[in-house]
C-alpha cells in the first residue's frame, strides 16, 4: 500500500482529480448507473476537498478517497430508499482493497487519446451504437428497439465492444514508441 | 486463478448490464461471486468500467459531431436521465475552434460602438444580484474536481447539466479544478482553479455577463448580432466584448486580459483608462493600465507581440537564468549543476555536462497563454556541440514537460535534425507524431531555430530565417515529406498546467533511469503564445542573439 505525502493542497487535489475516473468506475458498481456515479463522485470530491486537512500523511490517499466516495454512494443509496445496490458491500470492499486491480486501471493508461485511436478501428455501426448509448443516453432496450434487434444481442455487442476497446488500449500501451 | 475465455465473456456481459442498471439479483450475486473470488476478475472490472467511463466522456464531448446518427426518429429517452447534453454544445476549445469565428474584420465597427455601449452595459448587467432566481441562463457543461454552486444562501455541489440562473456563483477549488459553462449561441466560459464568478442575466433573458472575483476565465463569446455587448466585471476592470475569444486572469492586485481573436475593450475602474485590445494583445489593469501601451518590438527590433518568456543568458554568473520578457511574473530558471555549464563572455551559456536548467514551479503563464490562443512559437539561438545527439529519443533543448513520456511541447535534437513535439487533442501526450526537419539539416554552427504552430494547426520550421523543409514521423517512426509545412490538428485544451519549463534536458528520468541531456550553447530562448509570421521570424533573425546587438551591461527587455 503506498504511503502518500503531499507538498501542498494543490498537489493533493490534483491527485484526487487524477483518480476521478477510477472513482467513477468503482462507484458505478455500487449505484449501477454512470450518470449517478458522476454526481456521487462530484459530491465525494467536494468532501475530499473540505476534509483535505484531515488526511493523515503517510496513509494511502487512494484508499482514503475510495472510502469517502464509498460513504457518499451509500448515503445516496439510502436516500433513494428503493434503489437496489448493484453489488453487495463485501464485493465493493474487495474491489476497494484490491490495489493491484486499481493499478492496472490507471487513468493515464486509459486516456481519452488512447481510446480515440481504438475507437477509430471500430465499424461505423458499432460507433453509432456507442453514440446512442453514451451521448444519446439510450438504454439497451431503446437501442434494441431502434435497431430492431433483441435486447440481449445489444448487450452482447456492447460487452464485446468494450472488451475490444480495453484490449486495444492495453495492446497499444505495450507498443508505445521509444521516448 | 486465471479466468477462462468463457468466464471473461460472461463477466463482460454482466458488467455491461450493470452499467445499464439491468442486473437481476441473481446476476448481481453471480457477478459478486466472480469479483470476490478472483483477482483477475477485479482487474477486468476496473479496466472495463474505466473504458465505460472514458467512452461516455468521449462521446459526450463529441456529441455535436456525432449527432447525425441520432437525428433519426428515436424513442423517448429515460425520464430519469437528463438529455440536455445530447445536442449540447461542444466543450470550450473544440466548440470555439469549429465555430471558426472571424470577427477581426469587424474591429473598426466594434471600436466605434464601444464608447456608446460601455456606459449602458455597466448599468445593465446586474452582477450583484446574488439572490435572483430567474430562468436558466446557461448550463454547467463540465465540472472537473470539486466545484460548488452558490444560489442565494445555499451552497451545493455543482453538478453536470445543472441549469444556472442569474446571480448563481460558481466556486472552483485548487489546482486542476475547473468548470465549463455554456449558454448556447451566446458564450462558453471556462473557469480555472481557485476561481469565483457570478453569472448575470440581461433584461431580455440570456447570459449577459459574468463577474469574476478571482481566478482565470477563458471565454468564447459568439458575435452579438445587435445584442448589447457581453461584459466581464472584475474588482479592477470592466471588459466589454462583442464577439471574440479571450482570457481574464484575476489576482488580488490586478486583472490581466489576453485576446486570442477579435477585439475587446478593457477599462480600468480606478483610473478610468481604457484600451482596445485585438488578437495577440494583452494588458493588465491594476491601479492603472499596464502592458497594452508597450511597443510591439523591443529596442533590438525583436517582435514582442505574444511574447511570454525570454532568456538571453546575459547573467554571466550564478545559477539563475532570468526571464526578461517582462510579461506577468518572471519564469526564472535554475541551473541544477553549476559545474556542468560555462557562462560565455558577453552572453550565452555553454552546457558541457548533463544537467537541467528548469523553473522551480509550473510554467503557468506560458501554458495559460498558449491554451488561450492554441498557438505557439519556440525560438532559440543555439550552437549544438555534437551534430548527432540522441538518447533513446530526441535530446531536449527547450521543454515544457513532466518526464520522458508526457509533455506540452519540446524542441529537441534528434540525430542531425531539429524536432518539435507538440501535445494537442489530436497527438499523444508525448507529442507524437512530431514535426522534424530533414535529417542532416543540423550543423554545429550558431543557428537561429524557430518552430511555429498556428491555431489552424499549421506547423512550420525556420532555420536562420529561412523556411526549412520538414519531415513528419508517425508513431511507427516512418518519415514522410519533405514538405514546407505540416498540419498538427487539435487544440491545447489538454495541456498540463503543472508542467515546468526546462532547458538542455528532460525534466526527470525515464523508467530506465536515463535522461535526455543536450550539449551545446544557448544564446537566446523565447516562447510566444502566437505563431510568428515568416516576416517576424526574419525580423528576429536580423536582430541577432542579444550578445551581438546589445550593449554588454544593458538589461535586455522592452
Amino acid at each position: 500500500m503506498p504511503n502518500d505525502y503531499f507538498e501542498n493542497e494543490d498537489l493533493m487535489m490534483k491527485r484526487a482529480m487524477e483518480l476521478q475516473p477510477v472513482l467513477m468506475a468503482y462507484v458505478t458498481g455500487m449505484v449501477g448507473n454512470l450518470d449517478v456515479a458522476e454526481d456521487v463522485v462530484q459530491n465525494g470530491l467536494i468532501r475530499i476537498w473540505s476534509k483535505r486537512e484531515v488526511f493523515t500523511p503517510g496513509k494511502s490517499f487512494r484508499s482514503w478517497c475510495f472510502e469517502i466516495c464509498r460513504r457518499t454512494a451509500l448515503e445516496w443509496i439510502r436516500a433513494q430508499k428503493r434503489a437496489p445496490i448493484a453489488l453487495d458491500e463485501e464485493t465493493i470492499s474487495a474491489l476497494a482493497d484490491d490495489h493491484a486491480a486499481c493499478e492496472q486501471a490507471a487513468p493515464e493508461l486509459f486516456s481519452l487519446e488512447a481510446l480515440r485511436r481504438c475507437l477509430a478501428k471500430l465499424s461505423d455501426r458499432t460507433r453509432e451504437l456507442l453514440d446512442l448509448k453514451y451521448a444519446g443516453n439510450l438504454d439497451c432496450g431503446q437501442i434494441a428497439a431502434r435497431f430492431g434487434r433483441p435486447v440481449e444481442s445489444v448487450y452482447v455487442t456492447l460487452s464485446r465492444t468494450r472488451a475490444q476497446l480495453r484490449d486495444c488500449i492495453l495492446k497499444q500501451r505495450a507498443m508505445e514508441p521509444l521516448q | 486463478m486465471t479466468l477462462s475465455a468463457e468466464q471473461k465473456n460472461r463477466l463482460d456481459l454482466l458488467l455491461t448490464q450493470l452499467t445499464d442498471g439491468a442486473l437481476s439479483p441473481a446476476e448481481s450475486e453471480e457477478l459478486g461471486g466472480l469479483l470476490r473470488g478472483n483477482a483477475e476478475a477485479r482487474a477486468l472490472y476496473m479496466q472495463s468500467m474505466l473504458v465505460a467511463v472514458r467512452t461516455r466522456e468521449y462521446f459526450r464531448e463529441h456529441a455535436a459531431e456525432t449527432a447525425v446518427s441520432r437525428r433519426q426518429p428515436e424513442p423517448a429517452p429515460r425520464a430519469a436521465t437528463p438529455t440536455a447534453r445530447r445536442r449540447g454544445p461542444l466543450p470550450f476549445s473544440a466548440h470555439a475552434r469549429r465555430r471558426g469565428w472571424r470577427v477581426t474584420g469587424l474591429a473598426a465597427a466594434v471600436l466605434v460602438g464601444f464608447g456608446i455601449v460601455l456606459s449602458y452595459q455597466m448599468s445593465r448587467v446586474r452582477l450583484d444580484s446574488a439572490a435572483a432566481h430567474g430562468p436558466a441562463l446557461a448550463t454547467l457543461l463540465r465540472a472537473t474536481g470539486p466545484v460548488r454552486l452558490q444560489r442565494g444562501a445555499q451552497i451545493m455541489p455543482a453538478k453536470t447539466r445543472a441549469a444556472l440562473r442569474d446571480g448563481d456563483r460558481i466556486l472552483t477549488a485548487g489546482l486542476g479544478s475547473s468548470v465549463v459553462i455554456a449558454s448556447p449561441a451566446i458564450a462558453e466560459l471556462e473557469l480555472g482553479p481557485g476561481a469565483a464568478a457570478t453569472l448575470a442575466g440581461e433584461p431580455h433573458g440570456g447570459l449577459g455577463g459574468v463577474s469574476v472575483e478571482r481566478g482565470a476565465l477563458r471565454a468564447a463569446v459568439q458575435p452579438r448580432k445587435g445584442l448589447p455587448p457581453f461584459a466581464v466585471s472584475t474588482p479592477h476592470a470592466e471588459v466589454v466584448v462583442i464577439g471574440t475569444r479571450f482570457s481574464v486572469d484575476v489576482t488580488d492586485a490586478a486583472t490581466r486580459v489576453q485576446v486570442a481573436e477579435g477585439v475587446v475593450r478593457l477599462t480600468v475602474r480606478r483610473s478610468g483608462e481604457s484600451v482596445a485590445l485585438s488578437a495577440g494583445q494583452s494588458a493588465e489593469a491594476g491601479e492603472r493600465l499596464a502592458g497594452a501601451a508597450r511597443a510591439h518590438t523591443d529596442r533590438y527590433g525583436r517582435t514582442r507581440t505574444g511574447l511570454v518568456a525570454l532568456y538571453t543568458f546575459r547573467e554571466g554568473r550564478g545559477t539563475t537564468v532570468r526571464d526578461t520578457a517582462g510579461v506577468r511574473e518572471p519564469l526564472d530558471l535554475q541551473i541544477a549543476d553549476r559545474n556542468a555549464v560555462e557562462w560565455l563572455p558577453g552572453g550565452g551559456l555553454r552546457i558541457t555536462r548533463p544537467t537541467v536548467i528548469a523553473s522551480a514551479g509550473p510554467a503557468r503563464k506560458l501554458i495559460e497563454a498558449c491554451r488561450t490562443t492554441n498557438e505557439l512559437t519556440v525560438e532559440a539561438w543555439l550552437k549544438p556541440a555534437i551534430a548527432d545527439q540522441f538518447q533513446r529519443g530526441a535530446v531536449r533543448i527547450v521543454t515544457v514537460s513532466s518526464g520522458s513520456g508526457a509533455r506540452n511541447f519540446t524542441l529537441g535534437q534528434s540525430h542531425a535534425s531539429y524536432e518539435l513535439r507538440l501535445r494537442t487533442s489530436e497527438t499523444t501526450p508525448n507529442g507524437h507524431p512530431s514535426t522534424a526537419t530533414l535529417p542532416g539539416t543540423l550543423a554545429c554552427d550558431l543557428t537561429h531555430v524557430v518552430f511555429t504552430r498556428d491555431a489552424a494547426g499549421r506547423c512550420r520550421c525556420f532555420l536562420n530565417g529561412a523556411p526549412a523543409p520538414i519531415a513528419s514521423a508517425d508513431r511507427a517512426g516512418d518519415q514522410r515529406g519533405p514538405a514546407p509545412e505540416r498540419t498538427v490538428g487539435g487544440n491545447f485544451a489538454d495541456w498540463d498546467a503543472t508542467m515546468r519549463l526546462g532547458l538542455a534536458n528532460e525534466l526527470g528520468l525515464d523508467h530506465l533511469g536515463l535522461d535526455r541531456h543536450w550539449f551545446g550553447e544557448l544564446q537566446l530562448v523565447a516562447v510566444y503564445a502566437r505563431a510568428l509570421s515568416p516576416e517576424e521570424v526574419r525580423q528576429n533573425r536580423d536582430a541577432g542573439p542579444a550578445q551581438l546587438t546589445a550593449a554588454r551591461t544593458a538589461p535586455y527587455g522592452p
